[in-house]
């Protein structure tokens, strides 16, 4: 890692010319639509720091803040400590990752940052840009555009704060950001909790880990000490087996060992919890897990011998992430994702396993509950679909029964061109109801199905007007979709009534293709063309006005080419909108 | 060969309106103008027509899928339903004989047209 110069709070680039309120931007955090939970990754978190409290805890924090940037996305995650010196309090930053990292032995003044900030409200704050109020961020050749910040008090510690940073202008914490950090926030705590009796009970041996020379502290010992009958002799062997102890029970998951027969050696509180009871160890009744009942997602028995312990011990390989269902006695079920892994000693001999039950019942349901909600919601547009597609059929039946009262064919024909327009509209909702994706809408299956429409309106059977189409698949968002729709239906309706005349056999071909931030609708056709001299921007036809209106609406430009016929050529910005 | 007749299902009286009149311009007897699907059944009963004509999405407990399938299965008389619901799922659910003959809202008169004859052309 490149050593670069510490951010300090000494060095004041410029004066401040920003308010604490002007950056200060946490209400907005509710406002924003949240971000879609990953929780398969932020499922694995909590057995990925399981195990790094296991191994390592020295480096738990380091591990946290790794996690931070990549569940999180952030461009830099990282703890500060408390600390005072002759100077006053100040907040170091004893844990970093992602952009900031070369900065680790930076600090902030307690009173003058958004960690102390953060420590005076005592609840996550979010900040815009904090170098326009904390003007000493400015030595940082990366800018910081966001900041979040989540208070972490540990008993008997100093306080903490766990924060992570964007860097990108495009990227914006949410709720969701809010909800992983302080998950992780609550990790650093249990962790620096552990390691803080840890460290009192073990200075009076003489054998605790300190931060310059971790002692690893190894599963191995555990198991070892655990498989074997006898007590282990000497104090490193004993201390391991304790300290492994003491962090499987400060782990907030259920936790248990079994050895290589499947006996459960030990078993956290968090598991007697989860179970809802307290198996017996080394006893044969309850091999490979203390639950009463085990089943797959798909709701099939599985028999204890066959759950991601006992694989893990007889196939010698690890589970991790895998769901499993737990039945308590009194019937309750509990959803889990079991993290179970061999455990051997240096030669490479089983001594047995170890399984992390990460209890994901909340979870499920909420993924549940969100699943009928969108099943819902879908539901309901397309009974809207449905609806207004009904209502405009009402339209087009309405203007249907008034043309029945009209004497002048001109004026019955005008009702029928209304009444086709209004279908157009129609079959837009027809689509949608179909896709259920406003954003999203197919126009080349809907000029299919409105072309068809169209012909069978105003072509007589046998007539010997043809249609070819070259469509290119071009996805419009309902506001572009329907007036695009009606410029086709009055173009088309344009040259089926008024370009062959007398049973003139002939062709028209429909064009569209999308190109950079650009869609043309062509329509060509090798009627008689218009008269010599015909304006089109300045006619009397209400169907072309329309062609004119509602191209000037999606804000594009439209041509007509005579020769051989005549075409119409629509150019709409496309991607842009 | 006298006009076949037909009864209609239709809740909205302004597309009933028309239905009944696109219906007689194309020679077909409308016997009557019905909007629910017991009105259907008890009509049906009583008159005998050669087809209904029948809404998919009528008001009440029963719909137009669970009326036409009545209809068929004690009066063996040919259902077309007319439905403004565009998935296939819907149709999938009727229990009338195969093909099961719709005509999608927005519709034209060409598209009524074939679908009706086609519907009085098959074998009862």
């Amino acid at each position: 890692m490149a050593e670069v110069s510490p951010i300090s709070p000494l060095i004041h680039p410029k004066g401040s010319a920003a308010m604490l309120e002007d950056i200060l931007i946490t209400s907005e955090l509710t406002c924003r639509r949240p971000s879609a939970p990953n929780y398969a990754s932020e499922n694995c978190a909590p057995a990925a720091l399981a195990r790094e409290m296991a191994v390592n805890p020295c480096n738990l924090l380091q591990a946290l803040v790794d996690k931070a940037v990549d569940l999180c996305r952030a461009g830099t995650a990282g703890i500060s400590v408390l600390k005072t010196d002759p100077d006053g309090e100040y907040l170091a930053w004893e844990a970093l990752s992602g952009v900031y990292a070369p900065y680790i032995r930076s600090r902030t003044p307690r009173h003058f940052s958004p960690c102390g900030t953060t420590l005076d409200r005592n609840a996550p704050q979010l900040f815009s840009h904090p170098a326009r109020y904390f003007t000493y961020f400015a030595q940082a050749e990366v800018p910081i555009v966001e900041g979040l910040v989540i208070p972490v008090y540990v008993s008997g510690r100093p306080p903490r704060t766990m924060w992570i940073m964007a860097h990108d202008e495009t990227r914006h914490f949410d709720v969701e950001d809010v909800c992983l950090m302080t998950s992780l926030a609550a990790f650093a705590s249990a962790g620096l909790q552990v390691v803080s009796v840890m460290e009192a009970e073990t200075q009076a041996n003489q054998v605790w880990c300190t931060r310059e020379a971790p002692r690893q502290v190894s599963v191995y010992e555990h198991m070892a000490a655990a498989g074997s009958q006898e007590r282990p002799a000497g104090a490193a062997r004993r201390t391991g087996e304790w300290q492994f102890q003491r962090l499987l029970e400060k782990l907030p998951a259920a936790a248990y060992t079994c050895d290589p027969d499947g006996l459960i050696t030990y078993f956290n509180p968090q598991a007697v919890k989860f179970w809802g009871r307290a198996p017996k160890l080394h006893d044969p009744v309850d091999r490979f897990c203390g639950s009463f009942k085990l089943f797959a997602t798909d709701g099939a028995s599985i028999a204890h011998d066959a759950c991601w312990m006992a694989l893990a011990l007889k196939m010698n390989q690890e589970y991790n992430g895998h769901e499993i269902i737990i039945e308590r006695s009194d019937g309750q079920r509990l959803t889990a994702l079991a993290y179970a892994n061999p455990v051997h000693d240096e030669a490479g001999t089983l001594l047995g396993a170890v399984n992390v039950l990460v209890d994901i019942t909340e979870r499920k349901q909420a993924e549940e509950q969100l699943q009928a909600s969108l099943h819902e919601k879908e539901v309901l547009l397309k009974e809207i679909h449905y609806r207004v597609k009904n209502n405009l059929q009402v339209i087009a039946s309405l203007l249907y029964l008034q043309s029945d009262y009209l004497k002048d064919p001109e004026d019955v024909a005008l009702y029928e061109d209304t009444q086709n327009a209004v279908k157009s509209m129609a079959l837009v909702h027809e689509s949608l109801s179909r896709t259920g994706d406003l954003a999203h809408f197919n126009f080349a299956h809907y000029i299919e199905s409105s072309t068809t429409h169209l012909f069978q309106s105003h072509v007589a059977e046998g007539s010997r007007i043809s249609l070819d189409m070259e469509l290119d698949k071009i996805a419009f968002d309902v506001d572009t979709a329907v007036p695009c729709g009606l410029i086709l239906n009055e173009i088309l309706t344009n040259a089926l009534k008024y370009v062959f005349p007398d049973d003139r056999s002939g062709n028209i071909h429909l064009t569209l293709r999308a190109a950079a931030e650009q869609v043309t609708l062509s329509v060509r056709d090798t009627g008689i063309g218009f008269p010599a001299g015909f304006d089109f921007h300045n006619t009397e036809s209400l169907g072309l006005q329309l062609v004119g209106m509602m191209t000037e609406q999606l804000g594009g430009t439209l041509t007509l080419t005579r020769g051989g016929g005549t075409t119409f050529t629509v150019r709409i910005p496309y991607g842009t909108r | 060969m006298p006009p076949a007749q037909i009864l209609i299902v239709e809740d909205e009286r302004i597309i009933a309106a028309e239905l009944t009149r696109r219906i007689t311009r194309l020679g077909y007897v409308v016997v009557a103008t019905v909007g629910s699907g017991a009105e259907a059944i008890e009509r049906a009963r009583v008159s005998c027509p050669d087809l209904v004509l029948m809404d998919v999405g009528l008001p009440g407990e029963m719909d137009g899928l669970e009326a036409g399938a009545r209809i068929w299965e004690e009066f063996k008389i040919p259902i077309v339903y007319v439905t403004a619901y565009a998935h296939e799922q819907t149709m999938a659910q009727a229990r009338t004989p195969q093909p099961v003959l719709a005509v999608r809202k927005p519709f034209d008169v060409s598209q009524l047209r074939h679908t009706l004859e086609q519907a009085l052309a098959a074998p009862r």
